[in-house]
């Protein structure tokens, strides 16, 4: 799984909770709430992104990130090391 | 297996209520994202004369009859908002209702789960080893704990469910043994401490929607062919507020259904929005939130009927998750009516912001209270138009840690 898949999902759920905007336009280095998320609507996006790359990210790690990059770069990083893990 | 469910439900929303968009307009933050996509339209405040205690009774008393009471043999009132860390609820509870001394009674908590969970373990009872004729009672009685300004502050609220269960399920008959279940620690929501509530409720919006997923799997497993949504009538889900629903019931049209969005979203408006049509107005209400969309669902889905197969979503915090079935009983309307939950609401006084904060600041004092009296000044008129000569069980006060209690 490299960074453009895990990207293509959280644009996919993004593109889910919202209305009237397409996947392929979501900027990652824009914020979630610049896009007009609601908190629930970042829970949920998460959540459901989380649940198709079959990953687990604490929620003190989850509470840092300001832009979707970030949360990209930090569901990588534990795909990785998931990965790695004979 | 011998059939068994709820043959009863009564609920109590209280005597007051503030509007959300009022409390959003105070705190000067966005009410339509409260009040229309939330499903938050009004909460129901623990006036002066209130407490878990009188919520639990006043739930119940209003839909018992006499036959009923002598065949009450097991009480469980579940809750999170305990008064006495000795003593449980249930023993007002029984006494106040009028129960048999044979009864066995007890309290139990597992944050919003609770009362779940005790249905499960009561219904089993019954199926099982209940002698012949015996009912069970399970309550879930709890307030939010004072949030003002907090920003959880929209979505909070109270009051009680009754669940009369038998084996004449007239409202609805549950599959016993068939749930889906999924438990997992997690530091969500909690109260460490009397009078305290905290936490991270991102991280228990997470569970609970992680919570809905693995639950359906876990049903799936019990029932392989089973159709999320040719096997369904509608769905009923824990309802914090009525959003979080719509959210779990999405995510489980998209991921079962293979719904877009936009059908996702008819399907819950069709299958599942009738059932928030009380907790809307009651804020949230902890393990009575299914019970209290039991209801709902029953008086505004007219094309359900006797047989109709519903999905029940439980979630308590901490945590632990149930997906379980009921089908819905000869006499569900007839039950609905004699709860009469929207006339209960309807009657509430409604009261602005500042009464509200008045409200709250006082539970949150009486809490802990070694003395502490309920006051009529609280809320002016208030007990003439809403409990004198109506027979409501009231906390009178506490006097050196005893609490006091009564009929109107």
């Amino acid at each position: 799984m490299n960074r453009d898949d895990i990207l293509t999902v959280v644009r996919k759920h993004l593109a889910g909770v919202l209305d009237g905007v397409e996947a392929a336009s979501i900027d990652p280095a824009r914020s979630m709430k610049d896009y007009g998320a609601n908190s629930l609507d970042i829970v949920e996006v998460v959540s459901a992104s989380m649940r198709e790359l079959r990953l687990k990210v604490p929620r003190s790690e989850l509470s840092k990130l300001t832009n979707m990059d970030g949360l990209v770069d930090l569901l990588h990083k534990v795909a990785t090391e998931k990965s790695a893990t004979p | 297996m011998t059939t068994v469910g709820i043959e009863k439900i009564g609920v109590w929303p209280g005597t007051l209520s503030v509007d959300i968009g009022a409390i959003c307009l105070a705190r000067g933050i966005d009410a339509d994202n409260f009040v229309r996509r939330l499903y938050c339209v009004e909460r129901t405040l623990v006036g002066p004369f209130e407490d878990v205690v009188t919520m639990a009774v006043n739930a119940a008393s209003h839909v018992l009859d006499d036959a009923d009471r002598s065949a009450i043999k097991l009480l469980i009132v579940a809750t999170e908002s305990a008064v006495d860390q000795e003593k449980p609820l249930s023993s007002w509870v029984h006494h106040w209702l009028g129960l048999p001394a044979d009864c066995r009674n007890l309290e139990v908590k597992h944050a919003c789960y609770g009362a779940t969970g005790a249905m499960q373990l009561a219904l089993a009872w019954l199926a099982a080893a209940a002698p012949p004729g015996a009912k069970a009672l399970v309550i879930n009685t709890d307030h939010a704990l004072i949030g003002l300004e907090g920003v959880q502050e929209p979505v909070l609220g109270a009051g009680a469910a009754a669940v009369l269960l038998s084996r004449d399920p007239a409202f609805a008959s549950i599959e016993v043994g068939r749930s889906g279940v999924y438990a997992h620690e997690v530091a969500d929501i909690f109260r460490p401490a009397p009078g305290i509530e905290t936490g991270d409720a991102e991280e228990s919006l997470l569970s609970y929607l992680d919570g809905a997923e693995h639950t359906w799997e876990a049903f799936q497993c019990l029932e392989p062919t089973v159709r999320f949504g040719e096997d369904f009538s509608a769905h009923v889900y824990h309802t914090p507020f009525g959003g979080l629903a719509e959210r779990a019931h999405l995510r489980l049209c998209k991921r079962e259904l293979g719904l877009d969005r936009a059908s996702a979203r008819a399907h819950f408006l069709a299958k599942v929005e009738p059932s928030l049509t009380h907790n809307r107005r009651m804020g949230g209400v902890y393990g009575a939130a299914t019970f209290v969309a039991m209801l709902g669902l029953v008086e505004h889905m007219p094309a359900l009927r006797e047989g109709d197969r519903v999905s029940v979503y439980a979630y308590g915090s901490g945590s632990c998750a149930e997906l379980y079935a009921i089908r819905l009983g000869a006499r569900a309307r007839q039950v609905a009516a004699r709860a009469s939950l929207g006339a209960l609401l309807d009657e509430r006084r409604s009261v602005d912001v500042a009464t509200y904060e008045r409200c709250e600041r006082a539970l949150h004092a009486s809490l802990c209270a070694k003395d502490h009296e309920a006051s009529v000044d609280l809320v002016a008129g208030h007990w003439e138009s809403h409990y004198a000569g109506k027979k409501r069980l009231v906390l009178r006060g506490v006097r050196e840690w005893r609490r006091e209690y009564g009929w109107s």
